[in-house]
Parts: C-alpha cells; sequence; structure tokens
C-alpha cells in the first residue's frame, strides 16, 4: 500500500502545482522590445535600514515601486534627487527639509532639562527672563523667611508682609485716586 | 519568478500563483477513488481510498510551499511588472 501512498503524494503535488501555477506570456512590441531592458524582479524584497525597499514585488505597492523604477521615476536604490520638478517652482530644498519631522525650530533644538522628558515644555527660566523688568515684582524686595519657590503667605515677619502688600497695591495703582480723600 | 526572453525579444513568459479552485477537490476525490479502487485487493478500498487522501493533501501541501517559494507573482500585472504592455497569451 506505500507505492499507492506515494503515488497520491506525487498525483497531489502535481495536480496542485498545475492547478495553481499558471504561466501566461506576452509579445511585446517590436519597437518596445528592442529598447526596453527586461528587468527581472528580486525574487525577495531588498530591505536595509534607512534606504529604500528595491523590487518589493509580493509586498503591498510592490508592483508600483517596479512599475516606478522601471520607468525611470526613481532608480534601484531610492535616489529621487535627479527627478526634475513638474511643477518647475524650485522649491526642492525646502520641501527635502519638510519631508520628514519638518524643519527644525529654535524651539525643537533646545536640549534644556524641561525638554528632555517633554518636547513641547519651554524653559520657564528663560520665560522669566524675558519678562519686563520694570514691573510691580521687580521691586519687591526680597524676604528672606520665603520659600523656595517665593511664597510670602504665612512665611516671614507680619510687619514686612503687609509692608510688601502696601507696596503692591501702591505699584499697581499709582494713579488711584485715595479712597480716604 | 521564471521568465522565458526568446531571441527575438518580443515574447515574454512569465508565471503567477492562483489559488485553488474546485478542480482540485474534484481532482482528490478521482485520484483518491481511482486508487482505492486498484488497491482494493491489497488491504481494502476504505483502507487505501483514505490514505490515499492523506497523501495527496500532504503533496498538495508541499506544491503550495514550492510555488509560494518559486513563484512571486499573484496575478498576471504584478508577473508583467515592468514590462511595457503587450498582448497577452495565456499559455495554460
Amino acid at each position: 500500500m506505500k507505492w499507492l501512498l506515494m503515488v497520491a503524494f506525487v498525483l497531489g503535488a502535481a495536480i496542485t502545482w498545475f492547478l495553481t501555477v499558471r504561466r501566461v506570456s506576452r509579445t511585446l512590441p517590436a519597437g518596445e522590445a528592442a529598447e526596453t531592458e527586461i528587468v527581472e524582479p528580486e525574487i525577495a524584497p531588498v530591505v536595509s535600514p534607512g534606504g529604500a525597499v528595491a523590487g518589493g514585488v509580493g509586498v503591498a505597492g510592490g508592483a508600483d515601486l517596479v512599475a516606478a523604477t522601471s520607468a525611470g521615476l526613481i532608480d534601484a536604490a531610492g535616489d529621487t534627487s535627479h527627478v526634475e520638478d513638474p511643477a518647475g517652482d524650485g522649491e526642492d530644498a525646502g520641501d527635502d527639509a519638510s519631508g520628514f519631522g519638518g524643519v527644525h525650530t529654535p524651539a525643537s533644538e533646545s536640549t534644556g532639562a524641561a525638554e528632555g522628558w517633554d518636547r513641547d515644555a519651554e524653559d520657564e527660566d528663560t520665560l522669566l527672563s524675558h519678562a519686563p523688568s520694570g514691573g510691580a515684582r521687580a521691586s519687591i524686595p526680597p524676604v528672606a523667611d520665603a520659600t523656595p519657590s517665593g511664597d510670602l503667605a504665612g512665611v516671614g515677619d507680619p510687619a514686612e508682609v503687609a509692608a510688601v502688600d502696601d507696596l503692591e497695591a501702591e505699584t499697581e495703582d499709582p494713579e488711584k485716586p485715595d479712597q480716604d480723600s | 519568478m521564471a521568465q522565458q526572453a526568446h531571441s527575438s525579444g518580443k515574447r515574454v513568459t512569465r508565471r503567477y500563483r492562483r489559488g485553488v479552485g474546485g478542480a482540485w477537490w474534484a481532482s482528490l476525490v478521482v485520484v483518491t477513488a481511482l486508487l482505492g479502487f486498484v488497491g482494493r485487493s491489497d488491504s481494502g478500498f476504505w483502507s487505501v481510498f483514505l490514505w490515499s487522501i492523506v497523501g495527496f493533501v500532504v503533496g498538495s501541501l508541499v506544491s503550495i510551499a514550492l510555488s509560494g517559494r518559486l513563484v512571486r507573482a499573484t496575478s498576471e500585472d504584478e508577473a508583467f511588472a515592468g514590462l511595457p504592455a503587450g498582448g497577452a497569451e495565456a499559455t495554460r
């Protein structure tokens, strides 16, 4: 019975091959056939880190990639620098910079401590240094007993706190007429 | 992906894969029934018939694996990707 099993195996393989694999021929135009170099796509897609996919038949969009490659739009290495700009507006430099990740801005280039964990964060010390120097806060004398954050509530001598409050009130409303007069 | 570029350079033959259809099931029934009929005097019709099904299916799986390895294209357009459009002529 073993030979029958072998026969079944061979027949199954052969019949399946003939049913699933189909051969098709195409007759190319004589002029184009002479000018066209028949490029056999790679069996396995060649993918390298940072490189373009060449001959990616079998992957999504592989046929389009091969067609674009053979048409001369891109070459096998994925270099599109030689492709002419169809619009002709000459904005290649800007387009290259914004191709991925966008143009580098001063905010994104800063590497402060706050930006170490959040790219969108802004350095508070830098913002405070740009504050107007003539404001009310600049005229407030430092209090020795203030907390490190500068909070005066419940800290320090009550008389000093009252003096600071009076000074703030005068600075914020210098032209406000006195309520008593 | 096999191709045959003839010396004239005008005719290109390539292969692509298709799914198994109803013809495969019909072949399975016919082949295993025939083998069971042939080997009925050896160990009985049903024993040979059932073992033939096993052999046929295993052979089919091997063939599918080979075709998937050797023939990458899954359609005619994909098989002729990179070539200018021309008259198609199925050979099988």
